[in-house]
């Protein structure tokens, strides 16, 4: 009797025909109700010549809601916990001009998009009619280097569909007339869309994103523009500019990076020894290559990087070290072939100068420094002669060349590891830059790995070759292959530890962002 | 394969018209109806338009015809959905074991146990040792039936809801000034006032929904933010008044001295529809601006300036929320400001009022049908006439009504020591988080013999103290009415079903009538739509009166009603147009006290319950952290995006001059201190707390386990707002 009642109110629970009662089913208004309010909030003509769309936020009507993050969210149908904008904080002040600012922030469609100059797959479009930055899904092979040179962190990886996401300005709600999803969700109408003068974003880039510790606006000429008649004061600051984490380590890169230079190193050396080390090189480079390609989302269409030669680094970069390892082959086939072999170091070389830009134009700090290049040429140094030598003992050859490799490895592993501990002096920085930060997360949160990486290097790039150099006329066979291998794998594990802090260390560009602790 | 422009990902978020009038949506998620309900979460009272594919909620957007939100939502409302998805819903009763663990039952199981320890307890110690303590945050219909179940039909005399937390001061505070607890207010007088004065209240971050009808407002409005914190709202208004923490009695008296002073008052309205003015006046002249200004810290200029913006203000409406509300004296300092109002003719036109802003979805309707503090329908269980008009309307015994009062929810606590109370049912709250003092709660709640909890989360703090798990269909999955800040009824739909053998509260209660043995005085209390019906009948001729709203279709064409509505009510009104959409209380300078006065009611102001020393030398003040974070967090900490909002830890705001004095650095972990205990939080460094001041949200379990029980003496509401606290570096040096 009473488990009746149960069932029947679990039965009821479960039903939900009584959602038809007053369901809304018929109203064929095409337009939401709302229109009104919109055309305060659009344009009500679309970009003439020399214009396209912008955002325009109020400042002093963003009260810090964040209904247009959930708003865009939903109405976007963005899965999990994916979302386009974000809304940062600013604290800033003594205590009588004390001060804080919400910043809403989505793409900011700029005039020289990074996202789209990065892209090796050509899988952004700037629309020539309404100025929107598209990123076109399909295109997207997930290699997420727009994510790295990205000023604003716009582009979201979807680790599930392997592509990144962007905000595209809700292009297809403007077209009829509709506004975006965020600016219809501002319970304040903060945020508009206005028709921004191309001239006048390139004539003062500054006066664009014009937020504290917002990225200069020069790299990329972004469009949006902040308005309020607030006075920041000079000590303004994100709230999360003191909550830095590590980035990802993006161990395919790193692998990729450590060993293309390793590769080109050893083929230069091999070029002037001969022997066994051109293969090497060719395995090595072959490996990377292989190993770069687990970084892709979609990596059945990795073939789509070289479309983007023109303007992304990452393509040529992947067209050069391609061609290294196909000249290379040839190299390894035809050893006597010397054209083969100039074009081919030639190929190399530009791989890793390629490389080094891939990283600079992003313009983290960390990253365009000088110290890059030094340190994927003397990876090249290093590995390439701890391979040779290796390859030497290996195979019983080259014995004059030993020691001279020996001393390569040694002055290059000095200067680099100087060069590398130099860094850390940003930790006494006066301001809270950008490097300091990274030496921060270097000597803090990352301290283990940088400590094994300096143990690493001393052992295997400083201490083993100087015993060699010293002792190693008197050796055994098998001595020297220990020594040898012990060189060359300290070494390298050296540089993997020295590319993954160049990862996990670096700090990012963005918009101020919120309180997350 | 080269160039791909479309293709399945592209489609994935494609977007399409749809032809429900909602403008393009996703493609994927294109709904074929949709239904609009009220938000479950705040008292702003929203209306939220879910969009239904097959029967079952898919998304949702902010409804656009709905005249409180008008096409609007704030972060809780737009995820709304997602918790109902979440993994730790209680799908299933959970009983302790005997070595302490809960594990799963069936309903036959659990609601034997329930009644079998309950019965027993009440045997053993006396009907009244079995107590409830319920919620703001269900519908109008299942609290009436809890309230009358517990009461009527189990015997149970002391209930209370988590509106004690909240809004306790204001209902008290409206119910002795007015005659009636009555907020007299509609959200259009935000838009028509041209002074707004918002006293302990932060709308920009609790109430983001209200503070848009604020920046609708066309008159070009001074707004004035009294707050000792520069909060959001107090940046975008025209004036802060940065005042000493619960400094706030002596402002507000100190205000009332110069509108005296300066003959700044409307005798007229005065002498036709108050009472007491002479024995206020009399009161406040104590009140100089010299002692004020000592008091508040706020020079004298500020003071005469303040005054001098009241003054000038033809529409000025005066609104509070829990800076008032939770605090020592939050009554009588919520009736200061309604004197102010009274006093200067600021009520009963658009733009005017005194108006409390609420916190839950349905703190309102617990004030009226709760059956806990009133009898159901704002009735009053000491008037042997209001028990016999109840009894007479449900057809029961007048003597199954108590005829005394409740306790309060700290007296109930306190009962369970002293083995006046040892059986406890929470429902929909969570306590173990929420209450002042963890250390003592939860030293009181551990002398139970047994605790019933009924949520939606069996992971709860509070369910995990539980004995017996009772699993709760949540907002989305039943129907019913709840009432907002505005007394607006509107409604709660179901589009979702819930998972397992989860029920809505309704149908638990139902069910525990029936083990009881008391489903007989309850055969009419057939649906939620058959309890509002009954409750129309008992409202009627109340203040509150709804006997006017035919049922549910009507809230829903209407665009929700607010309370009263008779038949018949607006004469100038077209026939059968319907109540108007915005409607406000008083105009005719009518209040409810038999002489249709309202009263001046004032007391000395008294010392801070913990004063700051030198051990405890900060003052910790507590609130809302983010419009992305509800109460406990047990809802809104279930949604990815909503956690993307706020941060993960704890934390502590304090001023760059203290930090630097104790060499605390930015997002550094600090021990925050008080005499109940010590937790860990992250520094945050701000000027917009004073110097001497620290602030925690509330929605982080740290903040409670520091918090100090004082209470207000008239309406039992806790002061969470300020206690003595201290801060110290996890390593020194």
């Amino acid at each position: 009797m009473a488990q009746d009642l149960i069932e029947d109110y679990l039965q009821q629970q479960q039903e939900l025909s009584a959602v038809e009662e007053f369901a809304l089913r018929h109203d064929f208004r095409q337009i939401p109700a709302q229109e009104r309010t919109y055309e305060e909030l659009i344009p009500k003509t679309t970009p003439g010549l020399g214009q396209q769309y912008a955002f325009t936020v109020d400042l002093d009507r963003c009260t810090g809601c964040k209904a247009c993050v959930t708003g865009c969210h939903n109405a976007n149908g963005l899965t999990e916990d994916e979302t386009w904008r974000t809304v940062g904080l600013l604290y800033g002040g003594k205590n009588g001009d004390a001060t804080m600012q919400h910043v809403t922030s989505a793409c900011h469609h700029c005039l020289d998009p990074a996202c789209l100059n990065g892209c090796p797959v050509e899988a952004y479009e700037k629309d020539a009619d309404t100025g929107i930055v598209k990123h076109l899904d399909d295109q997207c092979i997930g290699c997420q280097y727009c994510t790295f040179t990205c000023a604003y962190d716009v582009p979201k990886y979807n680790k599930k569909k392997g592509i990144v996401h962007k905000c595209d300005m809700c292009i297809s709600r403007l077209k009829v007339g509709e506004a975006p999803a965020c600016v219809a969700a501002c319970p304040t109408g903060a945020i508009r869309i206005t028709l921004v003068e191309t001239a006048a974003v390139r004539n003062d880039p500054a006066a664009f994103v014009n937020i504290p510790d917002a990225p200069d606006s020069h790299y990329t000429l972004p469009t949006t523009r902040y308005l309020t008649n607030r006075i920041f004061p000079a000590d303004t600051v994100a709230v999360d500019s003191y909550t830095i984490q590590p980035e990802h380590a993006h161990w395919p890169l790193v692998a990729m990076l450590v060993l293309t230079q390793l590769s080109v190193g050893a083929f230069l050396g091999g070029m002037f020894l001969g022997g066994a080390s051109v293969w090497v090189a060719l395995a090595a480079g072959l490996l990377a290559m292989g190993v770069s390609v687990l970084h892709l989302g979609r990596p059945l269409y990795a073939f789509r990087a070289v479309l983007g030669l023109k303007h992304s680094w990452l393509s040529r970069e992947i067209v050069a070290f391609g061609l290294f390892a196909l000249l290379a082959a040839g190299c390894a086939v035809f050893p006597h072939n010397r054209i083969l072999f100039v074009a081919a170091a030639a190929m190399g070389l530009a791989g890793v100068f390629c490389s080094v830009m891939v990283y600079k134009v992003t313009q983290r700090p960390f990253w365009d420094h000088p110290q890059t290049g030094l340190k994927f040429f003397l990876t090249s140094i290093i590995l390439g002669a701890a391979t040779i030598l290796l390859t030497l003992v290996v195979f019983a050859d080259g014995g004059g060349w030993r020691n001279k490799l020996c001393w390569l490895v040694l002055s290059g592993s000095v200067g680099k590891l100087a060069m590398e501990g130099s860094f850390l002096r940003h930790l006494w920085d006066s301001e809270w830059t950008s490097l300091r930060k990274t030496a921060f997360l270097m000597s803090r949160p990352l301290r283990k790995t940088t400590n094994a990486r300096f143990i690493l290097g001393i052992l295997g790039g400083v201490l083993l070759p100087s015993v060699w150099v010293t002792w190693s006329a008197s050796w055994t066979t098998g001595t020297a292959l220990t020594i040898a291998v012990l060189i060359f794998a300290l070494s390298l594990t050296g540089e993997f530890l020295e590319r993954f802090l160049f990862f996990r260390a670096v700090v990012p560009l963005k918009m101020p962002g919120g309180k997350v602790y | 394969m080269l160039h791909q422009v479309n293709g399945p990902l592209s489609r994935e978020l494609e977007l399409e018209t749809s032809s429900l009038g909602l403008g393009k949506l996703p493609k994927r998620l294109m709904p074929q109806a949709t239904q609009k309900l009220v938000c479950g979460f705040c008292s702003t009272g929203c209306s939220l338009t879910v969009h239904l594919r097959d029967n079952e909620a898919v998304n949702l957007t902010a409804t656009r015809d709905y005249p409180v939100n008008l096409g609007e939502a704030c972060p809780k409302g737009w995820e709304s959905l997602t918790p109902l998805k979440a993994p730790d819903r209680a799908t299933t009763p959970y009983l302790k074991d005997r070595s302490g663990k809960l594990v799963p039952v069936d309903w036959d199981a659990a609601l034997s146990v329930f009644v079998e320890k309950f019965k027993a307890i009440q045997k053993k110690y006396g009907p009244e040792s079995v107590a409830f303590l319920s919620t703001g945050q269900f519908c109008t219909e299942e609290m009436a039936l809890l309230g009358a179940l517990a009461k009527f039909g189990m015997g149970m005399v002391h209930g209370d809801a988590n509106t004690r937390q909240c809004m306790a001061t204001a209902a008290v505070a409206y119910k002795q000034s007015f005659g009636f607890d009555a907020p007299p207010f509609t959200y259009k007088d935000f838009e028509e006032s041209d002074v707004i004065v918002f006293v302990g209240a932060n709308p920009c971050i609790a109430h983001p929904i209200m503070w848009q009808r604020v920046l609708m407002n066309r008159n070009d409005p001074k707004i004035i933010v009294i707050d000792p914190r520069k909060t959001e709202t107090a940046l975008a208004a025209t004036r802060h008044y940065a005042i000493t923490p619960k400094s706030d009695l002596a402002l507000l008296y100190g205000l009332a001295h110069i509108l005296i002073r300066n003959g700044w008052i409307n005798e007229i309205f005065i002498e036709r529809h108050t009472q007491g003015f002479t024995q206020f006046a009399e009161h406040v002249r104590d009140f100089t601006p010299e002692l004020v200004s000592a008091a508040t810290g706020l020079s004298m200029e500020e003071l005469q300036e303040l005054v001098s913006i009241i003054h000038r203000g033809e529409r000025v409406s005066f609104w509070w929320t829990m800076g008032i509300n939770q605090s020592h004296e939050g009554v009588r300092a919520a009736q200061a400001i309604i004197n102010l109002a009274l006093m200067t003719g600021n009520i009963g036109r658009p733009g005017t009022g005194a108006n409390s802003i609420t916190g839950q979805c349905n703190a309102m309707g617990s004030r009226l049908f709760s059956n806990t503090t009133n009898l159901l329908g704002g009735h009053d269980f000491l008037n042997p006439e209001h028990r016999r008009k109840i009894a007479d309307l449900l057809k029961i015994d007048p003597g199954r009504i108590p005829d005394k009062n409740s306790l309060a929810y700290d007296q109930i606590l306190e009962q369970i020591p002293v083995n006046k109370i040892k059986g406890l049912w929470v429902i929909a709250t969570n306590p173990a988080h929420s209450w002042i003092n963890q250390h003592d709660f939860r030293e009181m709640i551990s002398r139970l013999d047994f605790l019933v909890v009924q949520d939606m989360y069996h992971t709860t703090e509070m369910a995990q103290l539980a004995d017996l798990v009772l699993p709760a269909a949540g907002w989305g999955e039943k129907e019913g009415t709840v009432i907002n800040s505005e007394r607006r009824v509107g409604l709660f739909r179901k589009v979702a079903a819930a998972p397992g053998q989860a029920l809505a509260d309704f149908y638990i209660f139902k069910l525990i009538a029936k083990y009881w043995g008391c489903e007989a005085m309850f055969r009419e209390w057939s649906s939620p739509e058959a309890v509002f019906q009954i409750m129309k009948k008992i409202s009627e001729g109340t203040p509150a009166d709804i006997s006017g709203i035919r049922d549910y279709r009507m809230i829903e064409e209407c665009g929700g009603i607010q309370w009263p509505w008779t038949e018949g009510q607006d004469p100038g009104a077209p026939p059968k147009a319907g109540p108007l959409k915005e409607r406000r209380l008083f105009e005719d300078g009518r209040f409810y006290h038999p002489d249709g006065r309202a009263r001046f009611l004032f007391d000395d102001v008294r010392p801070i319950p913990e004063p700051t020393d030198s051990f405890y030398p900060f003052t910790l003040l507590t609130g809302r952290g983010t419009s992305a974070q509800w109460h406990t967090q047990t809802r809104t900490g279930k949604s990815g995006v909503l956690r993307k909002l706020y941060p993960k830890d704890a934390y502590v705001e304090i001023n760059p001059e203290d930090a630097r004095r104790l060499q605390v650095e930015p997002n550094e972990w600090v021990f925050v201190s008080s005499l109940r205990g010590m937790v860990r939080a992250r520094a945050v460094l701000t000027s917009t707390v004073k110097p001497g001041q620290i602030f925690m949200a509330m929605h982080y379990p740290e903040t409670n386990r520091l918090t100090f029980a004082a209470f207000d003496p008239y309406s039992r509401q806790p002061s969470y707002k300020i206690c003595a606290a201290n801060i110290t570096r996890l390593r020194n040096g």
